[in-house]
């Protein structure tokens, strides 16, 4: 199965990269569907006598 | 101030409000927020309540690769995991890694995550800076044997994976040999000086170790040496298996960076993290990462790379470097 004698660098230094547009793009989430879940979490938290702040992190 | 008891009480009420199952809710503190947002609540104890989607959004592998933490990592060997609950890349550094222990069901993920890695290598490497000896008895990296980042052919015989970890100590010792002629203590000094050639890192990834090990060699000698004495000579192991036991991990240097996916049982999640939580993942990629033995476990979301982009990916780097040929080492003997 040996093929070449050395063992480091056996091959040429050009090498075509894979370009990112062989991948697929992200799909967004929706923000509007975002904003209704926490206003409704902050509605049942509310209704059981929970304080809630809410942080936009990510 | 309301106890974390009484906000997880309110699950099934939240569930109902927002029409989704209680199973997509997680509601626990989080002690890493107090120092993100520390400038408004220092020393506040806060708690989040985590929504899963009903439907899977992946982090795929392109924005992950595109991100300014991928993009201006010049380290080869960094992978992009997935995004935390904040929406950060967040990176497993092969080469700080004494090794990488990925665990999980079937369904979970596992697979898919290690075909991830592999494409991250293929996007940012070549095969002179990296080479891989790849052991899958499960056929679930198959669409990666033409690739000429190859040492070996992709493999699934418990006797020619012990024939190959020998093989790999031997490298060890050739290249231990290598740098103590020149007087240095790691592949990247070696690797900076002028006049030499280069040594490739060696990612070796083992996929159902167990299977692996049905021979009348036991390898776990040889897997516990290469993962003691490999990273320094660029040498780096990431193992797989569905089912870690406890003999396992006796068999395995401590400490690894730990990536579990969602377990069957509370006992396997103690077993493997010390704590039972990785049995409440929602599979799909929902994974926990575990830096270091005394660290909080951390939730991300697994990038991911179907299997048809993996098909674009290993065409086109077999029709665009047809000069690289496989190179096969001898290691079957």
């Amino acid at each position: 199965m040996t093929r070449g004698d050395n063992p480091d660098n056996p091959f040429p230094s050009s090498w075509v990269y894979p370009p990112l547009s062989l991948l697929r793009d992200e799909e967004k989430t929706d923000g509007r569907k975002v904003k209704k879940t926490v206003s409704t979490i902050e509605k049942v938290l509310k209704s059981r006598d929970i304080k809630a702040r809410f942080e936009e992190i990510g | 101030m309301k106890k974390l008891g009484e906000i997880k009480e309110q699950t099934k009420s939240l569930a109902k409000a927002l029409q989704i199952s209680s199973y997509l809710i997680r509601i626990s503190r989080i002690p890493s927020y107090s120092t993100l947002i520390s400038k408004k609540g220092q020393g506040e104890i806060f708690v989040g309540i985590e929504i899963a989607n009903d439907l899977l959004i992946p982090a795929c592998l392109k924005s992950i690769l595109a991100s300014e933490t991928m993009y201006t990592d010049k380290n080869s060997l960094a992978i992009g995991l997935g995004l935390d609950i904040s929406g950060n890349v967040i990176k497993l550094n092969l080469l700080k890694a004494k090794y990488t222990l990925i665990t999980g069901i079937s369904g979970s993920g596992k697979n898919s995550f290690l075909r991830m890695i592999s494409s991250t290598l293929l996007f940012r490497t070549t095969p002179n800076a990296v080479r891989l000896l790849i052991f899958d008895p499960n056929r679930q990296l198959s669409g990666f044997k033409n690739i000429p980042y190859l040492l070996s052919p992709i493999n699934d015989n418990p006797d020619y994976f012990v024939s190959a970890l020998v093989w790999v100590i031997d490298e060890i010792q050739r290249r231990r040999k290598l740098l103590k002629e020149v007087n240095v203590k790691s592949i990247s000094a070696y690797n900076q000086l002028p006049g030499y050639q280069n040594l490739p890192s060696i990612v070796v990834i083992i996929d159902n170790l167990a299977k692996l090990s049905k021979t009348d060699r036991s390898p776990y000698g040889f897997v516990f040496k290469i993962i003691e004495d490999g990273v320094n000579v660029g040498i780096h192991l990431i193992i797989s298996d569905e089912n870690i036991t406890p003999d396992i991990l006796r068999k395995l240097p401590k400490n690894p960076f730990l990536i579990t996916f969602q377990l069957a049982t509370k006992q396997d999640s103690n077993l493997i993290l010390g704590q039972s939580i990785a049995e409440k993942l929602l599979g799909r990629g929902d994974m926990l990462i575990k830096e270091s033995k005394n660290a909080f476990p951390k939730r991300i979301q697994a990038t991911f790379i179907s299997p048809a982009e993996i098909e674009l990916l290993v065409d086109f780097i077999i029709n665009n470097n047809k000069e690289f040929n496989e190179d096969f080492k001898d290691i079957d003997s």
